[in-house]
This record gives C-alpha cells, sequence and structure tokens, in this order.
C-alpha cells in the first residue's frame, strides 16, 4: 500500500476546474461561431421598402411635398 | 330669459344615421360591411394555419403528429398571436407565433380622389400596405427549418384563392428569414415568415350643406 503523508491527500491543495455548468452552456458560443444569429419576436421587423417592392414589383418614396408614399419610376 | 316650449323635447333623440357601408361585391358579409382591418388579418392567417394542421392535411409526413387542438392539454402545436397570452403554454413547441408589423400608406391617385358617385359626391380610395411575420419554433433546427417550409407552402400555394375570395389587393410571402435561435428561449430555433399584403380602403363624403348653386356678384357690383 503507497503511503500517503498526512497531510497531502487528494482532496488537498488547488481545487480543480469548476466543471461546466449545466444545461449545455459550452454548445452556445459554438453553435454561434458556426454563424447561427440570434432572433427575438418582439423586436424582429421585416424590411418594409422590401416587402413593398416585392408586393408590388417596384420600389415607393416619401413625396417631396406630403411626405405620402408615391410610386417611382425606377423600376 | 324664457326659452321656447319646443327647446328641449321630452323624446329620446333619433339614432345617428347608419354609416355607408364598404361595397365590396362577392365578398362575405363581414368584410362588407366593415373592410379590411389588421386584426382580421391576424386571425385571417391564424385560421388558415389552424385549418391546416389537422389530420389528412398535413403535407410533410414527418409534422404528421402535429394536431392541433384548441384545448391545451390536447394541442401538439401551439398556433397564436403574440399579443394573446395563454399561461398553460407558455414554452410550448412546436409553435407558430403571428406578428403583424407596421402597416404604410401608399397613395394610389391624387388626393385619394376616386371620382364622384351618381349624386355627385366625392368618393376616395387608398391602400394599406402591411406584413404579418409568422414565427415558427422548434426545439431542433431540423425540425424548425421543415415546419416552416410547410408554413410557407401552405400560405404560398392558396395565395391566389384567398385574393380572389377576400378582396384583398396583395398577399403573398414575401420573404423566409434564415434559421436562429430565439433571444428568449436559447433552447429553441426559430424562422420567421413574412407574409405582405395590401387592402383598399375607399369611402364617400357627404356633404351637410346643398351646393353652391350660383355665385352673388351683388356686392362687387356695388363697390
Amino acid at each position: 500500500m503507497p503511503h500517503v503523508p498526512r497531510g497531502y491527500a487528494p482532496t488537498f491543495g488547488e481545487p480543480p476546474e469548476k466543471p461546466a455548468a449545466a444545461g449545455g452552456e459550452e454548445k452556445r458560443p459554438a453553435r454561434q461561431r458556426l454563424g447561427l444569429g440570434v432572433i427575438s419576436p418582439r423586436t424582429y421587423q421585416p424590411d418594409p421598402d422590401a416587402v413593398v417592392k416585392s408586393l408590388f414589383g417596384k420600389e415607393v418614396e416619401a413625396d417631396g411635398d406630403t411626405g405620402e408614399l408615391v410610386y417611382t419610376n425606377r423600376p | 330669459m324664457a326659452t321656447p316650449e319646443s327647446w328641449c323635447t321630452p323624446t329620446a333623440p333619433d339614432d345617428p344615421p347608419a354609416p355607408p357601408r364598404q361595397v365590396i361585391p362577392d365578398l362575405i358579409s363581414n368584410l362588407c360591411v366593415k373592410g379590411w382591418r389588421p386584426i382580421m388579418l391576424t386571425g385571417l392567417l391564424r385560421d388558415l394555419l389552424v385549418t391546416h394542421f389537422q389530420p389528412r392535411l398535413i403535407e410533410d409526413t414527418d409534422l404528421r403528429d402535429l394536431v392541433w387542438r384548441e384545448n391545451a392539454g390536447e394541442t401538439k402545436i401551439l398556433i397564436e398571436s403574440v399579443h394573446r397570452w395563454r399561461g398553460e403554454l407558455v414554452g410550448f413547441r412546436p409553435a407558430i407565433l403571428l406578428k403583424r408589423n407596421a402597416y404604410r400608406n401608399l397613395r394610389v391617385g391624387i388626393g385619394d380622389r376616386a371620382g364622384t358617385d351618381g349624386r355627385g359626391m366625392h368618393r376616395y380610395s387608398t391602400f394599406w400596405v402591411g406584413s404579418h411575420t409568422v414565427f415558427c419554433l422548434h426545439e431542433s433546427g431540423a425540425g424548425v427549418e421543415i415546419l416552416a417550409t410547410e408554413v410557407q407552402r401552405e400560405l404560398t400555394e392558396f395565395a391566389p384563392e384567398v385574393r380572389k375570395a377576400l378582396g384583398l389587393k396583395k398577399w403573398s410571402v414575401t420573404e423566409v428569414g434564415e434559421i436562429a435561435e430565439v433571444e428568449e428561449a436559447r433552447e429553441s430555433f426559430i424562422v420567421p415568415i413574412t407574409v405582405g399584403w395590401a387592402y383598399e380602403q375607399n369611402w364617400t363624403l357627404e356633404r351637410e350643406s346643398p351646393k353652391l348653386r350660383r355665385v352673388s356678384l351683388t356686392a362687387l357690383l356695388d363697390m
């Protein structure tokens, strides 16, 4: 049986590093490094100009006098 | 100071005249009376999806068990607007959440004029353009991709009939966003689907006083 000096049991010394927290915290940064973004339904808004162009096939812009949306002549 | 006897009549005042209806031919009666409103579009989207997620209607075989039920204990998928709070279904996955985005006015005529009716009253018309976002949520990335594709295909394929039957000027899926994690619940994946729409608002302004029949020049001649 090997001799273990008193006061130097394996439980002594510098504590080991803390284990990873439960809940998959360590996996999240790896996924984000691969390019997975984060979306919040509270703040997500599509581009309104892109929606209008997709629906009507052409862009709109604010009228200089009234500020209302009107079609542009740009294709 | 004395007031005439007829100053205040004891009978109840007459009801105000009923507002004129927006008559859109071949439409269901509720739309004919009220015209399109954003909350009705939210309901339309929810009804379309609730009706689709039923047995034998789901297209993708991987989703065949996602049958929607009103009862929280029986449903396999949550389909709801973001502003309807159902405490028993918080965190329920898979889920489809509906959110109306901002909508804007699009002018289609000078001064919104759209001609005159048979009585000589001016008719007006303008377009309102906006969108809804359909958030598809699932616990796995592949699952949310399959779910989002199912929703996109359903909405795209029935868009022509929706436009025709419900009198919408525009109604189509304009964009399917990238897959991402949900900020509020990192264990869920999300794909946003944007459904753009446009409807027409038309109205007639009726004058309370009769039109000016002639212009008196007497005052000018006396000067």
